[in-house]
């Protein structure tokens, strides 16, 4: 699969339900090597779904606390995933959430799908900032989270194995799909 | 602002229009009712302005997405279609925070070391402090550096050593290809690149990756990698060489890293010869990694001064790492051959430390992580380790008192303890199979950020 580098004036054109906001950040610097837009992702995931509604979810004090102990990870600060429901004419196939997370000092984008039992489907790297450590972007490498379920299923580098010299990134990734994947249980019990 | 003039010269326009048709009093009525709406958009332009200004200070903050939309806009499902007419529903782009253009980062170790035979010679001290710097011209040219400070004080009556390691501007010319120019470290084995105290095992780095591919060798010059999504990574690249010149014909000190000795480190570097290389590395199996690499360059630099102007080295080296479980096994193997250094050997009625025909080693290591509980682990390891930097001679005179070797065998044992996976606490005991004198123990502290 040829990696895709997606149009970043087309992501800020689509930026904006208010124009005049939308200009300024255009004029501003935003610095992402965008690989992937989320409609594109969300298809990916869930191929079989015909809609994807956004579910907003208050990240509140109980709930980061229940994702911290299940997940055995740090929450980090202005955690705030972001959920869309996977339907197929009207009938819950899953959900998409989407996160980001440091690799080693800059933020990696990225989604996660997971079916209606919490079970990952894959996950899609979105956009990655780094010089170092984009080998998070393969697919062997992705392709270890699909069919685990819980956080306890993703370990690194027990469950999800390392690449040299990519350290931190695979590991910061797999601790943020551990916490995706907390909140996916919690959803799938209708938590 | 033009969006202003533009609603002020409607309202004129307007106003002049009605009042053909209207008293005076409607259209003062009706300016007034223009004039108020107007103090209303002020107030939102400003607002809006007032948002903006306040992104540069949240810049440096790093964000986790932030819901942007109102839950009736939330709820709108979007239709999908083979065609993929999505809107973007991002709520996690919408809100793209402006990331600081500005990156610190570096690393720190502090070692400790006690000779078996010579407690003289214990030593404690601040091997290494890196301060690394980036900064983000746009998403696809950055520049990097490092800069080290090694045993913590650089003066006159000391020994200490500031380096820039790193100094490059890097470039991404497409999706899976980069380019660097500048300073920057070859890709060759493990440690050259990840030389970070927390990503290797024991207290000092390991003697292969120190001995004969001298770690942290850098150059000058240009190099491409590109990255494929199947795992392979590719380098290649044209950069400055070694220096023969630097060789010491006098002293063994060579004994310790032939390419050591004469590394130019972007210091006024000769660059009458350049050196070439190249590396492969395979990652497409989660947790395995296969590579190679090869490097050869000029060292003579054409210099009229030494007898060998156009002497060169070839450095080939192969390495494989399986992170499986608990698991960390890995061995690299490394070996140098210095071309048409014959004549330098020879002259002067022969020199007293002779450049080597071939130098190389090899070591296998094994780590295992025997406990974790959250940020904390314990990791035990063992490494073997075989490196001759002399392994024999070519041009010496007849007769001339000169040894290959020493055939250094070296037993590695000890432990990381990790109080979080960027900061370790090392122990362990190195048994030199072929000297005793060199026998130690070790200890020491490192992190990088």
């Amino acid at each position: 699969m040829k990696m895709q580098f997606a149009n970043r004036r087309q992501l800020l054109q689509k930026m904006g339900a208010a124009s005049l906001c939308a200009t300024s950040l255009v004029g501003g610097s935003v610095f992402a090597a965008v690989f992937m837009e989320m409609p594109q992702a969300q298809k990916l995931l869930l191929p079989n779904a015909d809609a994807f509604q956004a579910l907003p979810l208050a990240m509140d004090e109980v709930r980061s606390n229940a994702i911290a102990k299940a997940s055995d990870t740090h929450i980090p600060k202005n955690f705030n995933p972001q959920i869309w429901r996977a339907v197929q004419h009207e009938k819950a196939l899953g959900w998409v959430i989407a996160d980001r997370v440091i690799g080693k000092y800059d933020l990696i984008d990225y989604a996660a799908g997971f079916d209606v039992d919490g079970t990952s489907l894959g996950m899609e790297i979105l956009a990655y900032r780094e010089s170092h450590g984009a080998e998070v972007r393969q697919t062997a490498w992705r392709k270890q989270f699909a069919g685990k379920k819980g956080p306890s299923a993703m370990r690194f580098p027990d469950d999800i194995r390392n690449i040299s010299g990519a350290t931190l990134s695979c590991q910061h990734v797999t601790e943020g799909m551990q916490r995706l994947s907390a909140l996916a249980m919690m959803l799938a019990a209708g938590k | 602002m033009k969006f202003k003039t533009t609603l002020i010269a409607a309202a004129v326009m307007l106003a002049c229009q009605v009042g053909h048709a209207q008293t005076a009093k409607e259209v003062a009525a009706e300016m007034r009712q223009m004039r108020e709406e107007l103090r209303q958009l002020r107030a939102e332009l400003d607002g809006l302005k007032k948002q903006k200004n306040q992104e540069p200070a949240t810049a440096a903050v790093i964000s986790a997405p932030t819901q942007s939309q109102t839950s009736a806009e939330a709820s709108a499902p979007v239709k999908a279609s083979g065609t993929m007419p999505y809107a973007n529903t991002s709520p996690a782009r919408d809100a793209e925070p402006v990331v600081n253009a500005v990156n610190l980062f570096g690393y720190g170790e502090l070692n400790f070391s006690r000779l078996k035979n010579s407690i003289a010679s214990s030593e404690a001290t601040a091997r290494r402090a890196v301060l690394g710097f980036g900064y983000k011209f746009n998403d696809r040219t950055r520049f990097a550096a490092e800069l080290e400070v090694e045993h913590a004080v650089v003066s006159a009556e000391d020994s200490g050593e500031v380096a820039f390691e790193q100094l490059y501007v890097e470039h991404d010319i497409s999706d899976g290809l980069s380019a660097k120019m500048g300073l920057f470290l070859l890709p060759v084995g493990y440690m050259n690149e990840s030389h970070e105290p927390t990503r290797y095992y024991g207290v000092t780095r390991n003697l292969v990756e120190t001995a004969i591919i001298p770690s942290t060798w850098r150059e000058i010059g240009v190099g491409f990698r590109g990255l494929q999504d199947s795992g392979l990574r590719w380098d290649a690249g044209v950069v400055t060489s070694f220096d023969l010149t630097k060789w010491p014909t006098d002293s063994a000190e060579t004994k310790e890293s032939p390419l050591g000795s004469i590394h130019q480190e972007g210091q006024k570097a000769k660059a009458a010869s350049l050196g070439y290389y190249g590396a492969l590395n395979f990652d497409g199996v989660p947790g395995v990694n296969f590579g190679g690499s090869l490097f050869h360059g000029g060292i003579g630099q054409k210099q009229p001064t030494i007898a060998s102007p156009d002497a060169s080295v070839t450095l080939a080296e192969l390495h494989t790492k399986w992170q499986v479980g608990a698991w960390d096994l890995s061995a690299l193997a490394a070996q140098g051959w210095f071309h048409d250094v014959s004549a330098f050997n020879t002259s002067g009625g022969g020199v007293d430390n002779p450049v080597p025909n071939q130098f190389r080693g090899w070591y296998a290591q094994a780590a295992y992580r025997l406990w974790r509980s959250g940020d904390y682990s314990l990791v035990p390891f063992t490494r073997y380790e075989h490196v001759n930097t002399a392994v024999s001679y070519s041009g010496v005179i007849p007769g001339q008192a000169v040894s290959t070797g020493p055939d250094t065998k070296v037993w590695t044992v000890g432990a990381s303890y990790y109080l979080h996976p960027q900061v370790v606490v090392k122990m362990d005991i190195q048994k030199y199979q072929n000297n005793s004198d060199l026998d130690r123990f070790n200890m020491g502290i490192g992190f990088h950020y």
